[in-house]
């Protein structure tokens, strides 16, 4: 237990201390060693938790006689895999950071590496707590440390539209989420989350349009969060804006934790009635419009990290409909429940892994060249081969390409919502929709594939074409971050056992009413086999048989050819008889996929939409009118009109004493005579 | 030692040693509010946080043919007020030393600043008699003096406007004070005294609290005699950060408070009038500071929504909603400090940049980021983002209006929640366009020297900012037990 607490501690003595310091070598120094300390012993305390099984609780202070809640560090398995996935992502965005910030010559390190210490503190509070209160503090602090490092080129109007974007529609939603929490409370008269468990089922009973209202504001709140289009619209403009490594940690960690949040609220916070099933179908539909909205999108993008954005809000598509499937069949069959929660969450987990090593790729390559527009640079194979084979690997992990991690998890969803179709007591649109969504993922796993390889065709093969003459190398401590999340990426692939046994126990610690993991999943360390009922596989994956004899066959290949030593001579590219410039001919990243793009955009109205989406929304005016305003400025026909009139009235009265002797006299013998009147009234003919 | 006493003397010892030192008034006056916080800090040690302590029952007005007590009262809510005044009124002091000198950008002052200083010490130990008074009588006295020293500091500058503002916030609190003046003769031709809890035993109950209420609206600027607060920004900034946002706009809620705190019962009707005019306050100042371009203006209207929080959450106290109540009286703390320091910060660019205008302003954190610290720390504990102090207390009137399980008090919950959202939006737009982005031809050309005394009190009111919820927190939590 005291892990958790020394990681704090030095979590925070690395915010402080990186707030003073100028250099950006030093501060980088210091984050990284506080990193490697804390990084480690949560590890090592979320590993303990998880393999045990075990549930910690410790309270740190409480609000208990005003508000009935208060501050509880309690971890269970499945914030123990969130811990998980935190640890090694921050551990390689600091790594990353140490020298990548040097691109950045006329920024202050004082404005990142607090805010990204900070950003680590509240996305472990987030996890950690199971306090309805606690949870929206650091939920919010989370928000404000991403802004501040959104806004870091604060002279980049693009960043600060980004950043204001962002904020504005992340505030809102969670002003829904505080308005959900305080109807909560009301009812349940207590914050945590065992508390508003327990009473939820009363709401549900007497008022239930009350209870889809709650669900609704947490829905909105989560889902804008982690990007599902329509509410995500803020996160194309966004996470390209910070430098690298912070955007890696918002696309590996940030949206997945809403994700997080939404499992965490619809399983522990909400008991499961067929409210559940509702919104669980809700959320895969909404997850399969942003996988298809969100993939297309990202084929007609030409930089770098706002096509990874893209892909970020497509993948988290992908999450959604996992759990949005296990969610509506939690009731009715748990087998089948259970590989959709399972494979939702290892998505979670591979996605993290494979999309921070792809935004700190992008970032490496804005590092040598000083650009991530695809367009512009090409061949970087031969400058930065390491970072390129760990590309390689990212990109064919999120296509799903075994034996990579993408590709289990992903085969766990689509099987997953398609065999929703043996269920007959599930009414059947609702099926033919699960099939139509299995369907359309599996269509956008190969539209994920084709988009990345024009992602690593344009920025790394071809001939290398730099646009800046300036190249340097790159540091060591990158091409190690990237590497190690690579290896991750290709460990999980090859032995998905472990990751699974650890998904699953924090599957089963958060819902609880699934079947054991062993009559699940049956296997070994080689390879997995897959029961959607009980007793019969379905599936069965087995890497290391596939890669051995693949591995064998590479090698002999390679010696073949070594021994043979066959000549390799370069030659010019034929272009059929005409003299080009190798400039004008080259396939940029553009060109790729052009019919397709041509197939995808259209107009509606005025607005331009490339690939689904909108480009270049007219600014919406707002303004009240005139009248209006005019009834609340009280002053203009209130108060002045009225001292206006007293003003007046005053000196209209005012003419009664002009120094007029005569005057005086007249009014002097009337007073009298009226005084005695009313003193003869007064005392009654005395 | 009755620390106590000592801190209502010491201002107007030292308001009158100003106005004899006339060149040297600034030094004085800042010695002499020193002197006061220690006295209040020593007062604080000595009586522990619940402990409630009257000194000094004596009775004059012997003719009146009553017993009427006066004396002093130290009570939890009463510390959480004098913590912002005498505080506060130290850091503006020394924030005047350096602002009030004829290098400064956007209005001139010259010495002799005597007059300032004695008004400011004036109302200093004005305020500290509003909240340390024992009934109404001994309220309504202070009461007085503070709308005195406000004409006289808003007219400071003896310009048109200025002399205009002056008189207009002077007649508008003063009706206030006449409906204040009829409901203490009310008050004692039935029940012959003038404590705070008598209201409950009246007859003609509704009547003298609507009254204190009309007296309290005046003075906190709510509808429907709100619109001298807006027009007093002509005040030079260090007048409009005490008075416009920690202490004089405070005198109105701190009556409402005391009122709620004393008195157990009292009718729902009332209650639901204050509601109303609470809310519509908050939804008139977030529609009107929409487009505001002057940066006090805004900050003044913003003062008026929060000041209406306050009261939301007072009359859902006095509804019976506990966490309301306290949340209210949580406000009035986290809302003095936040604007303290937003009105502070404003009026350091002016000083540099002689300009107080959003369209002009652009691009400032570049070259003075204290400055941007300071507002962007004011606005996020105004806003009501966690963890800063505007967050909980928010939160906490929320949580009471959503307690009641009213369809009243929920529609009003709503609404506030919603009000809440607009002010966000508008700040965060006003936040980016005058701090982020490229610099102004104005802020190119802006000053460099800031006196050091202006950047100490705005260190240490952001460092107060964001411990003040900590400061606040066994106080309220004192109200709470003890109630």
């Amino acid at each position: 237990m005291q892990y958790i607490d020394v990681s704090f501690l030095a979590l925070i003595s690395g915010m402080v201390l990186t707030s003073f310091i100028k250099n950006k070598n030093f501060s980088g120094f210091i984050t990284l060693i506080m990193m490697i300390f804390s990084s480690f012993c949560i590890f090592y305390f979320s590993l303990d938790v998880i393999i045990e099984n075990k549930f910690i609780e410790q309270e740190i202070f409480s609000l208990k006689p005003l508000l009935n809640s208060s501050f509880t560090i309690s971890i269970d398995s499945l914030s123990a895999l969130f811990l998980l996935i935190i640890s090694l992502v921050s551990f390689c965005v600091s790594l990353f950071s140490w020298k990548y910030l040097d691109v950045y010559k006329t920024n202050s390190p004082k404005r990142f590496y607090p805010f990204l210490i900070l950003l680590f503190i509240a996305s472990i509070g987030v996890v950690s707590v199971k306090d309805f209160l606690f949870f929206i503090v650091f939920w919010e602090l989370m928000t404000l440390s991403s802004w501040f490092l959104v806004i870091f080129e604060r002279e980049k109007k693009s960043a600060l539209k980004g950043g204001l974007q962002y904020f504005i529609a992340t505030h809102v939603t969670t002003a829904f989420l505080i308005l959900a929490s305080v109807i909560l409370y009301s009812y349940s008269n207590d914050f945590s989350f065992k508390e508003i468990n327990k009473s939820f089922s009363l709401i549900i009973k007497n008022q239930p349009y009350l209870s889809h209202f709650i669900l609704f504001c947490i829905f909105i709140a989560f889902v804008t969060k982690a990007g599902v289009l329509p509410f995500g619209f803020w996160l194309p403009n966004t996470y390209p804006q910070p430098p690298s490594s912070a955007s890696s940690f918002f696309g590996g960690v940030m949206s997945k934790l809403a994700v997080y949040a939404l499992f965490r609220f619809f399983c522990s916070v909400i008991p499961f009635s067929f409210h559940t099933q509702i919104w669980g179908f809700i959320i895969a539909s909404f997850g399969v419009f942003s996988i298809f909205v969100g993939t297309i999108a990202a084929l007609t993008q030409d930089e770098a990290k706002r096509l990874m954005s893209f892909h970020a809000i497509g993948q988290v598509g992908y999450m959604f409909l996992g759990i949005g499937v296990g969610l509506y069949f939690i009731k009715i069959n748990p087998f089948l429940a259970s590989i959709a929660l399972v494979g939702g969450l290892f998505h979670v987990f591979n996605n993290s892994i494979y999309k921070s090593l792809l935004f700190l790729n992008a970032g490496s390559i804005f590092y040598k060249t000083g650009t991530t527009d695809l367009n512009k640079v090409s061949g970087l194979m031969k400058v930065m081969p390491l970072t390129a084979i760990t590309a390689l690997i990212g990109s064919l992990s999120i296509a799903g390409v075994p034996p990579f991690n993408g590709f289990i998890s992903k085969l766990l969803i689509f099987e997953s919502s398609i065999w929703s179709a043996k269920q007959s007591e599930v009414f059947f649109l609702i099926r033919g929709g699960f099939i139509v969504f299995g369907i359309i993922s599996v269509f956008i796993s190969a539209v994920t594939l084709a988009s990345f390889l024009k992602f690593v065709n344009s920025a790394f093969m071809g001939k290398l074409q730099g646009t800046i003459d300036e190249k340097r190398n790159l540091p060591w401590s990158m091409v190690l971050s990237q590497i190690i999340l690579a290896f991750i990426c290709l460990l999980a692939g090859l032995f998905p056992f472990i990751p699974l046994k650890i998904i699953y126990n924090a599957v089963i610690a958060s819902s609880g009413s699934l079947p054991k993991f062993s009559s699940v999943f049956v296997g070994n360390m080689l390879g997995v086999g897959i029961n959607f009922v009980e007793n019969y596989s379905q599936g069965a994956w087995f890497p290391i048989f596939i890669m051995i004899p693949l591995i064998i066959l590479t090698i002999l290949i390679f010696s073949f050819e070594r021994y043979a030593k066959a000549p390799k001579r370069d030659v010019e590219t034929w272009y059929g008889g005409k003299e080009h410039a190798p400039e004008e001919v080259v396939y940029k990243g553009h060109s790729f996929y052009q019919p397709f793009k041509d197939l995808v955009s259209f107009k509606i109205g005025k607005i331009q939409f490339k690939g689904f989406y909108p480009v270049g929304i007219p600014a919406i005016k707002f303004s009240v009118p005139e009248s209006f305003l005019k009834i609340l400025r009280v002053d203009e026909w209130l108060y002045y009109p009225i001292v206006d009139k007293l003003t007046k009235f005053f000196e209209f009265l005012a003419q009664i004493y002009n120094s007029i002797t005569e005057k005086y006299i007249i009014w002097l013998i009337f007073g009298s005579i009226f005084i005695f009147i009313l003193l003869f009234y007064f005392s009654g003919g005395r | 030692m009755d620390f106590l006493i000592l801190t209502l003397i010491t201002p107007f010892i030292g308001a009158f040693f100003a106005y004899i030192c006339k060149n040297k008034a600034g030094f004085m006056a800042s010695i002499f509010s020193l002197i006061t916080l220690l006295f209040g800090l020593f007062n604080f040690f000595e009586i522990s946080i619940s402990k409630i302590k009257i000194y000094y029952n004596f009775s004059l007005f012997k003719w009146l043919n009553s017993e009427i007590n006066f004396g002093l009262i130290c009570d939890p809510l009463t510390s959480i007020l004098l913590i912002l005044i005498i505080v506060i009124g130290f850091l503006v002091i020394l924030y005047s030393a350096g602002y009030m000198s004829p290098l400064n950008a956007d209005h001139q002052f010259y010495k002799p600043l005597g007059n300032y200083y004695f008004f400011m010490l004036l109302f200093i130990g004005a305020m500290v008699g509003i909240v340390t008074a024992v009934n109404f009588l001994q309220l309504f006295f202070f009461w007085e003096i503070t709308t005195l020293c406000s004409w006289a500091l808003i007219s400071y500058t003896k310009e048109q406007k200025a002399l205009f503002s002056g008189l207009k916030a002077f007649i508008m609190t003063h009706i206030g004070g006449l409906s204040f003046l009829i409901a203490l003769a009310l008050m004692y031709s039935e029940a012959k005294s003038f404590d705070f809890s008598v209201i409950g035993s009246l007859s003609t109950k509704s009547l003298v609290f609507i009254l204190l209420f009309f007296a309290a609206s005046a003075k906190s600027a709510q509808i429907p005699l709100f619109t001298w607060l807006p027009d007093a920004m002509v005040a030079p900034t260090p007048v409009s950060a005490y008075l416009h946002a920690a202490a004089m706009v405070k005198a109105g809620v701190y009556l409402m408070a005391r009122i709620y705190l004393s008195n157990a019962s009292l009718a729902e009707s009332e209650v639901f009038v204050i509601g109303i005019i609470a809310i519509s306050t908050m939804m008139v100042s977030v529609i009107l500071y929409y487009f505001q371009d002057d940066l006090k203006k805004l900050l003044a209207y913003s003062t008026i929504g929060h000041l209406g929080y306050i009261l939301f959450g007072i009359s859902l106290g006095i509804y019976g909603s506990k966490t309301g109540g306290i949340g209210g009286i949580f406000h009035i703390i986290n809302h003095g400090f936040a604007k303290g320091l937003l009105f502070l910060s404003v009026g350091a660019i002016a000083y540099a940049t002689g300009s107080k205008s959003i369209r002009e302003l652009q691009g400032v954190s570049k070259r003075f980021p204290l400055f941007t610290a300071c507002f962007l720390t004011g606005m996020f504990a105004i806003i009501g983002i966690p963890p800063f102090s505007g967050f909980w207390s928010k939160f906490m009137i929320f949580t009471g209006a959503f307690e009641l399980k009213n369809v009243t008090t929920n529609l009003f919950g709503l609404i506030a929640i919603f009000e809440s959202i607009l002010a966000f939006c508008w700040y965060i737009f006003v936040g980016h366009k005058v701090f982020f982005g490229e610099a102004s031809q104005k802020v190119l050309n802006a000053a460099d020297k800031i006196p050091l005394s202006m950047k100490l009190s705005l260190i240490c009111l952001l460092v107060l900012n964001i411990v003040s919820p900590i400061i606040g927190y066994p106080f309220i939590k004192a109200l709470l037990g003890g109630y």
